[in-house]
């Protein structure tokens, strides 16, 4: 049985219960919104979780899940909870299934697209073009700095950079305008990122297990994903060819981060280098599947059900930890 | 150079600290007020790696290429503006600001306790239940744990009595109440890539089972020993201890 969870008209979630009922697959819908009709109740026992998720007068054992599709906004921002008193007892109880659910993520046997823990890297862009970096990805040089000499340095040999936010949030880039020059002080109150820019077409490559999907973009913008709001001209999208070497590096890079279902945001330069922006741990994939016909709702539906075992990414984390041990060196 | 990151209240990284300079090492004591209160950082990521320049307020500078080991123990990244930011940026500016210590952290070279995570700057939190499961996963005697962090287990209803600490400190396990425990809290600081590792035990009539873990053990229940691994963990040269 398949758990799928967040909000049900959300259209990456929709795309991919529309394909288990097509495959006639049992499935379960966790609506947030129902979150006052919702209850989880789980004790670890040598390791392993055992209990029940009830969602109104229904309830399964969570051993009975083998695949969950984790698709959830931040429940303090859900229609029923935000304008709830910081201590009534909806939100006292959403705070608590949350929670709950999170750490049984993190912990369940069953496949989980994808573990909290793991989606956590791309809280911090630098941070995760490091991890990039060390499966043999190129990135956009990076400066983040509270000097504004330092940007004017950057700016110089680079010719043309962005800024864009270090976290997750507001994450939208920008091209550094000569006009901007005149607040460029103001980054003395909080380190800013910039990066090169660089030129060349975008591709999102989706991975799900070991299955690649990948799409062109065509845009002008600096920012595909804005393109239509903030340019006029929406990016234009198609299937795209890979070979298999970057196949294999985007299975690689996706599942050295704990991530098997993950979007690995490509520019590809005029001389052909691969640079990764980023890698999205919850990526809306139907944005991508709308335009080109892709299937990878199907591709995630039937990874989901996959029967092989799959361990917690406790063992990811001891493969890149013993991998290091050997064959890493200090750059000193 | 050595780095001793840290809270300013931390009394067990003060204490470490005194002991690594006493046994040799060029360590720096560096707090986070002292980091929110840095007047310039510059943080640069390239084909070459990862750089950091930060001057604190006090005149110090840190630079990458000259830090060899760093213990880390910071909790919060802290910056004086974000008090003064309006209530719909701050938010923002929180995110912002622990965003970019994960980053510089990880960048920095040679042997570090604990690498950062986004989920604790000086290695990944858990719950008590997480732990409990890896744990089980690495082989220590555990007692039945609700998921639920506000459901207290019966064996925590005395949580002072007979609980034991160990450390384990890049690979030697401190103070384990039983030899059978050791290969255990080995294994648990690898798979939670940890390896500065703090974990409780309780003994009851079972035996000792693992009750909790922190990546922030008190390091002063380690003694002298402690000190001693913690310096040769900090002086190997050898490759980064991933987080």
């Amino acid at each position: 049985m398949i758990l799928l969870c967040g909000i049900p008209s959300e259209s990456s979630l929709r795309r991919v219960h529309h394909e288990l009922v097509r495959q006639g697959t049992p499935c379960v819908t966790l609506d947030q919104r129902e979150i006052e009709h919702i209850n989880l109740q789980c004790t670890i026992v040598d390791g392993q979780a055992h209990g029940t998720l009830a969602i109104g007068s229904s309830s399964w054992r969570l051993e009975d899940f083998g695949g969950v599709l984790v698709r959830m906004m931040d429940d303090r921002f859900l229609a029923e909870i935000r304008s709830e008193p910081k201590d009534s007892r909806l939100r006292a109880h959403s705070r608590s299934v949350h929670d709950g659910l999170n750490r049984w993520f993190e912990i369940a046997s069953a496949r989980v697209l994808n573990r909290p823990g793991a989606m956590a890297s791309n809280g911090s862009r630098p941070y995760q073009a490091q991890l990039v970096a060390a499966e043999g990805f190129s990135f956009p040089e990076t400066l983040v700095t509270t000097d504004a000499d330092e940007v004017r340095a950057f700016r110089a040999r680079h010719g043309t950079i962005v800024y864009k936010s270090v976290s997750a949030v507001r994450s939208i880039a920008h091209c550094l305008e000569d006009g901007d020059l005149e607040r460029l002080e103001a980054i003395r109150w909080c380190p800013v990122q910039f990066q090169e820019h660089v030129a060349g077409y975008d591709l999102r490559v989706h991975v799900v297990g070991r299955e690649v999907f990948a799409t062109a973009i065509e845009s002008d913008y600096s920012d595909y994903r804005h393109a239509g709001r903030d340019a006029g001209k929406p990016a234009e999208l198609s299937p795209a060819t890979i070979d298999d070497d970057l196949a294999q590096r985007c299975i690689r890079l996706a599942h050295a981060l704990d991530l098997p279902f993950a979007g690995i945001d490509l520019r590809i330069t005029p001389e052909g280098r691969q640079v990764c922006f980023e890698v999205d741990p919850s990526p809306a994939f139907s944005y991508y599947e709308g335009h080109t016909d892709q299937p990878i709702a199907a591709a995630v539906a039937r990874y989901l059900q996959t029967d092989a075992p799959v361990p917690f990414g406790a063992d990811q984390a001891l493969r890149r930890w013993r991998q290091q041990e050997i064959v890493s060196i200090d750059r000193r | 150079m050595w780095l001793v990151l840290c809270e300013d209240h931390d009394a067990a990284a003060h204490w470490a600290h005194q002991g690594l300079v006493a046994r040799g090492l060029q360590a720096e004591l560096v707090t986070s007020g002292s980091l929110g209160a840095a007047t310039r950082w510059v943080h640069r990521l390239g084909p070459d790696g990862g750089e950091l320049e930060v001057t604190l307020a006090d005149g110090r500078e840190i630079r990458s290429g000259e830090v060899r080991g760093v213990l880390n123990r910071l909790l919060y990244a802290w910056n004086p503006q974000i008090d003064l930011a309006r209530d719909s940026d701050r938010e923002y500016a929180i995110q912002e600001i622990h965003a970019f210590h994960v980053s510089w952290l990880h960048a920095l070279p040679g042997p570090m306790l604990n690498r950062p995570h986004m989920q604790g700057l000086s290695g990944r939190w858990r719950s008590m239940s997480e732990w409990l499961a890896l744990g089980a996963r690495a082989g220590l005697p555990t007692r039945p744990c609700p998921l639920d962090a506000d459901q207290t287990p019966p064996w925590l209803a005395s949580p002072e009595e007979n609980v034991r600490t160990v450390i384990t400190v890049g690979g030697q396990v401190l103070g384990a109440p039983s030899a059978a425990l050791v290969d255990g809290c080995r294994k648990l600081a690898e798979l939670s890539a940890t390896p500065l590792l703090g974990t409780s035990f309780r003994l009851d009539p079972l035996g000792w089972h693992l009750v909790g873990a922190t990546p922030h053990p008190d390091l002063r229940l380690g003694g002298e020993p402690l000190l001693d691994a913690l310096t040769a963990a900090l002086s190997r040269n050898r490759a980064r201890i991933l987080a």
